[in-house]
């Protein structure tokens, strides 16, 4: 059937057929025609933020725990700017964001018209795509590649700017998908297929069956692709330790007795240890970042690397590598764990074994970062979702949560974005919405985006907040006071009460300042039918241990307080 | 002293739009490396240009970013050689002060460099002239005693020398275009 539709009202009909449910945005001058047709639409259920960057945010978590695109929307201008960190932060994380922003009309479009901003211009460098609608007739193909792009390969944010005037235009609509290609992309790129994965695939199964240290370490990629089952059978068949990157963590069960724990500047040191004696590393589906590898020249001197990628151009980018096999993470990983010779690895897991240290925290009071969290997990049985912050919580979170169901800890690792977390649990909990879903964040990451809270409410999201306060931007403060001569500046941050900002959103609230108190305000939170907010008061110059020093060698970790910055 | 660094010739078809080309020569600037020219013009496709980028750099620094040029959306095609492995001319139009004394002079250095007058006036030449960019470079400062009063280059545009006239026989030697999928161990 043929219809006459406005733009607005085809943007709405293409976001249906691309099976989206959920928008997460903010209205305003230049996007107002698509404002007017989503009404219309039974199936988009829109979520009104209280700033856009929560909305880019939340299109993320959405991606993330879900594996479709997570939709956000914006005016022109502020509405669009105010997207940009959100953008950039699901471009490090390969998260298929599509943001769809309203633009002043074309006849306006370079004369600095009110609200005009070259958004394309400036989120170029920070989507995998960004493109503008010129003409309503290619809309539908604008969109359905941008979904495309978005989700195709290593997925990633794409920006489809519209102008106002081609919303208000009017076309026929027949429906049904087209092809979603331009003209110039189906003439190119074959399918990346060389002939030489084979070798490739023979080369690793031969390293991998010599190698006496070996090690598995797994990222993000391997959630992406759905490749647990595959990861474990890997791991099973051969004996071989698996170490799970920031973004890699629930990748893998935590309470596998092959899991070792998380590498890099603040892993164990036993993880670390165990990468510095390597002979054999199989990276599936990580990027190798500054922050696992700390001094590249001195990373894992001893290990043939094979690094298994979707995305050709992360096969020797930041450390060089024997064999790297480009493909998708879960074939690649099935075909290894297929193929290689079953074996058990002891005596190396007896050499990692070894390495294991235990290490003497000391908190002022009973507030451990471990038994908040222990607590956490006790009370939802293990069955919630994470989404931490960025800072000392994060790696506390990281490190201390037992994480055994796939895909449970959510964060900003690559741009490592303070303010991630409450928005991002918003739309995690669109994905997951029987599922409890925990947004872990410090005193300084919660400030920057707790205007959240009003949406949870308005929209009935039950999102649980754990704010781990301790009076510092505390990473920063660490560093300071490891490499600065404890001058605190700037890190000393005053928070409002918690408690009665709960009261003020008519929320229910809790501090907890003893470990005695954890498990019930947990459970009270945790019961409330909306969304809740903990407050758990932790030591203030509590530390995150161990750390490689920035620049640092893995093998060189600092375990206590240096010298000299001990707290008086 | 430390080694100079490589030149690079990177070739990108692109599809022909300025959004295309912004992203490409984003792409380019971000990597922080040393860009020497850049030209852009029509390939022998319709709908399809061609952008020519010399880049100075260190071999993995140039693969990094012609890899990360290959990922991009409305970049059909990227080549990376070695500057020296290609032939490499760029285009001048060159406006130069004319003087009846120094006429001769002017039009032996203007035979030399092989350039052609395509406008005259009593006052002024402009000259095209076509030539590797240093050996450009050698006729604007030879042209600079008689007032050179505007100059437009297109920058650098290149294709890969033919096998026949490598003196190594062929193009062995050359990076393969890196498709990445397995190198050897």
């Amino acid at each position: 059937m043929t219809e006459l539709l406005s733009g607005a009202q085809i943007l709405c009909r293409l976001l249906e057929e691309q099976g989206v449910d959920v928008l997460f945005g903010y209205p305003g001058g230049a996007i107002m025609p698509f404002y007017h047709a989503l009404p219309e639409s039974e199936r988009l259920r829109h979520v009104l933020v209280r700033h856009e960057q929560a909305a880019a945010h939340a299109a993320d978590g959405y991606a993330r725990a879900s594996g479709r695109p997570g939709v956000c929307v914006a005016t022109s201008g502020p509405g669009a700017t105010n997207l940009v960190t959100g953008l950039a932060t699901a471009q490090m994380d390969s998260s298929p964001v599509v943001a769809i922003t309203g633009q002043v009309p074309r006849g306006m479009i370079g004369r600095d018209a009110f609200q005009e901003t070259d958004v394309i211009g400036i989120t170029l460098p920070i989507t995998k795509h960004s493109v503008m609608v010129q003409d309503i007739t290619e809309l539908a193909d604008k969109v359905r590649e941008g979904f495309h792009v978005a989700t195709e390969g290593r997925p990633g944010p794409v920006l489809i700017d519209i102008p106002k005037d081609v919303q208000n235009q009017k076309a026929e609509w027949t429906g049904g998908p087209a092809d979603r290609r331009t003209g110039a992309q189906r003439s190119a790129r074959p399918p990346v297929r060389p002939p030489a994965l084979e070798d490739g695939l023979r080369s690793a199964v031969r390293l991998i069956n010599e190698a006496e240290r070996p090690l598995l370490m797994v990222g993000h990629g391997v959630i992406l692709s759905d490749a647990y089952a595959e990861v474990r059978a890997l791991a099973e068949r051969t004996g071989i330790p698996v170490i799970t990157t920031l973004l890699g963590i629930s990748a893998f069960p935590e309470a596998h007795p092959l899991h070792l724990g998380m590498p890099g500047m603040h892993g164990e040191v036993h993880v670390n240890r165990a990468i510095q004696h390597a002979d054999v590393i199989v990276g599936i589906g990580l990027r190798f970042d500054d922050r696992v590898t700390g001094n590249t020249a001195g990373f894992a001197p001893r290990a043939r690397i094979i690094h298994v990628d979707l995305d050709p151009s992360e096969i020797g980018k930041n450390i060089p590598v024997a064999l790297g096999l480009v493909g998708d993470a879960r074939e690649i990983t099935a075909r290894l764990a297929e193929a290689v010779t079953p074996r058990d690895c002891m005596a190396w897991k007896a050499e990692i074994a070894e390495f294991n240290r235990v290490r003497r925290e000391s908190y002022r009071g009973d507030m451990a970062p471990d038994t908040i969290l222990a607590g956490i997990h006790e009370v939802t049985g293990g069955r919630c979702t994470i989404v931490s912050d960025v800072g000392q919580h994060q790696m506390w979170v990281a490190k201390l949560y037992p994480y055994n169901q796939p895909n449970s800890h959510i964060t900003s690792g690559g741009l490592g974005t303070m303010g991630f977390a409450v928005p991002a649990a918003m739309g995690v909990h669109f994905a997951r919405p029987t599922q409890p879903v925990w947004a872990i964040s410090g005193d300084g990451g919660f400030q920057m985006n707790m205007q959240e809270i009003a949406t949870m409410v308005q929209e009935g999201i039950p999102v649980k907040m754990g704010i781990f306060n301790n009076g510092y931007l505390g990473m920063v403060r660490q560093w300071q006071q490891f490499f600065h001569g404890r001058r605190y500046s700037a890190t000393p941050i005053w928070s409002p009460d918690y408690v009665k900002l709960a009261e003020a959103y008519g929320i229910a609230g809790y501090r907890v300042e003893h470990a005695r108190q954890i498990e019930e305000a947990v459970d009270r939170a945790t019961r409330e039918p909306g969304p809740a907010l903990v407050e758990f008061m932790i030591e203030q110059e509590a530390n995150v241990f161990p750390m490689i020093p920035p620049g640092g060698s893995l093998s060189d970790p600092i375990e206590a307080v240096p010298a000299g910055a001990q707290v008086p | 002293m430390s080694v100079p660094l490589p030149s690079w010739v990177v070739a990108v078809l692109l599809e022909d739009d300025l959004l295309a080309l912004n992203r490409a020569v984003g792409i380019v600037r971000r990597r922080n490396l040393v860009v020497a020219s850049v030209s852009l013009g029509p390939s022998t496709r319709i709908g399809v240009s061609r952008l020519t980028c010399i880049v100075v750099a260190d071999q993995s620094a140039v693969d990094r970013m012609a890899n990360q040029l290959r990922k991009m959306v409305g970049a059909l095609e990227v080549t990376v050689l070695p500057e020296a492995d290609c032939v490499n001319r760029e285009h001048a139009l060159i406006r130069v002060r004319v003087s009846s004394a120094e006429l001769a002079g002017l039009l032996d250095t203007i035979a030399l460099f092989q350039a052609t007058v395509i406008e005259e006036s009593t006052r002024e030449l402009v000259l095209e002239a076509t030539a590797s960019p240093p050996i450009l470079g050698s006729l604007l400062r030879a042209l600079e005693p008689f007032g050179v009063l505007d100059v437009v280059r297109s920058g650098a545009i290149a294709l890969p020398r033919s096998p026949a006239t490598d003196p190594a026989g062929g193009r062995a030697g050359l990076p393969a275009p890196r498709v990445a999928a397995a190198i050897p161990a």
